[in-house]
């Protein structure tokens, strides 16, 4: 009984540094300078897509971080975001709100 | 204008813009997709390309490699085979070596004329050597395109959404409350607006020569406000209201051109996009600086514009405008907008700032 405590006390901890932190994600997201080509909101623009409701997976994601397409968006290797800290930052590009309806939208009709 | 559009009509073919100038309605079917960077249309699928006083030609059907062994290559982005034919008088205007020679494209027809003046005559030539089988395929081609054009559009609203309710407000946002407020004026956008991710061109529908001021040209900073105010006056005789959306960064290099605004009475309501920095050129660090691993928590050194926030309503007001700001709430700014409409009809100019997303 002693030693399934113990066990259990041991795990817990491990499970949480595991597990990708939304908040630390949005202090990256302008610490790491995101919000500069995709906007506050992962919206996107001209200067980079958009990152709200993606459709990628974090292995994708991961991907395009550390080789993204030349010229249009900066590398983002190991020495500048470590592969925790990228999972953090897709953790809360994952947790943007869907945008309102564009029929509710009267200034969008 | 009509004659490009008759053009595309008949050959049912995708124009795409640079936007340099107005040159094409933004609502036309046939209008390519905004949504790419203006200034590098995207012609990979293209069997013939019809370049009409292009500049540049070579960026647009190439890019580089990234760096390797070997230095920087060049790859075409048009399919094999694809044919390129110019028309223009950009060739009687050799400007640079690195340009026009170091990277000069060859067309398989360079046509050296006024593309304007030649639009008659081409349409003409289409017009009789269109058979009706040509007349089937082309309908075909052009069914696709405007598919793509709808779809497009779509999603340029879609994306617009997201954020609509942030603060700062989103540039989507903003020129979506610009439009809701001018659309039914006779209305003339004085500036650039891929500093604002093309939100104008996406989500507006202009028509008229005089309803776009175009680009730079060599997108140096503060050309903005200076030849926004010179696009006024020359709207001022036509009673068009004048639009200018202006960069924060842009006005801070020759802010004393809103006095001539003022002095000479010269209607224009002038709209912040003011994201308290020099962007492009943050942007630009940012991407540098990654490429050498270095972390981009710097990059607000030298281009941010805060600590202290620059006030340009006081600025505005002591040139002698009618101005109000800094707008953080996306809900105040349409009845702003509707206020400095109502000065600018009275013949003055006036200025909102509004405080904005970066791009």
């Amino acid at each position: 009984m002693t030693m399934r405590f113990c066990v259990l006390l041991f795990l817990i901890p491990a499970l949480w540094a595991q597990s990708p932190s939304a908040t630390n994600g949005k202090r990256l997201f302008e610490k790491k300078a995101c919000y500069q080509c995709h906007g506050w909101n992962g919206q996107g623009g001209l200067a980079g897509p958009r990152l709200a409701q993606t459709k990628l997976n974090f292995q994708g994601f991961r991907n395009i971080l550390r080789n993204p397409p030349p010229s249009q968006m900066p590398p983002y290797r190991a020495a500048v975001l470590t592969d925790a800290e990228a999972a953090d930052l897709f953790a809360y590009i994952q947790s943007l709100p869907p945008p309102p309806a564009v029929e509710s939208i009267p200034q969008l009709k | 204008m009509e004659l490009l559009a008759e053009l595309a009509d008949l050959l049912q073919a995708r124009v795409q813009d640079q936007r340099m100038r107005m040159n094409f309605p933004t609502a036309h079917p046939l209008y390519g997709n905004p949504g790419v960077l203006p200034m590098n249309p995207n012609v990979s699928d293209a069997d013939v390309l019809l370049a009409l006083e292009a500049q540049d030609l070579w960026s647009l059907t190439h890019k580089m490699t990234p760096l390797n062994r070997f230095g920087m290559e060049a790859q075409s982005t048009m399919k094999p085979g694809a044919k390129v034919i110019t028309i223009s008088a950009v060739e009687l205007n050799h400007k640079s070596n690195y340009q026009d020679f170091g990277r000069y494209m060859e067309a398989d027809l360079s046509i050296t004329g006024e593309a304007e003046a030649t639009l008659p005559a081409l349409i003409e030539e289409v017009k009789q050597a269109l058979t009706t089988d040509r007349r089937r395929a082309i309908q075909e081609h052009g069914r696709k395109v405007v598919e793509a054009n709808i779809e497009s559009r779509r999603r340029h609203k879609d994306q617009a959404a997201v954020g609509w309710d942030s603060s700062p407000v989103s540039t989507a946002r903003l020129a979506a409350e610009i439009w809701a407020q001018v659309k039914n004026e006779d209305w003339s956008l004085v500036s650039w607006d891929r500093m604002m991710s093309a939100w104008p061109t996406r989500l507006w529908d202009f028509s008229k020569h005089y309803q776009f001021i175009g680009t730079h040209g060599g997108s140096g900073i503060g050309y903005g406000l200076p030849a926004a105010v010179g696009a006024a006056l020359g709207n001022k005789k036509h009673g068009r209201l004048t639009i200018n959306i202006q960069t924060d960064g842009d006005l801070c290099y020759a802010p004393g051109v809103l006095w001539t605004a003022a002095h000479h009475q010269i209607p224009m309501l002038n709209i912040m996009h003011n994201n308290r920095a020099y962007h492009e050129e943050r942007m630009y660090i940012t991407l540098l600086g990654a490429k050498y691993d270095r972390s981009p928590e710097t990059s607000d050194i030298g281009t941010a514009l805060k600590g202290p926030n620059i006030d340009y309503a006081s600025i505005a007001r002591g040139f002698g405008l009618y101005a109000e700001g800094p707008i953080e709430n996306p809900n105040e700014l349409g009845p702003a907008i509707r206020r400095g409409i109502e000065r600018v009809k009275k013949g003055e100019p006036a200025l909102i700032d509004v405080l904005t997303q970066p791009r």
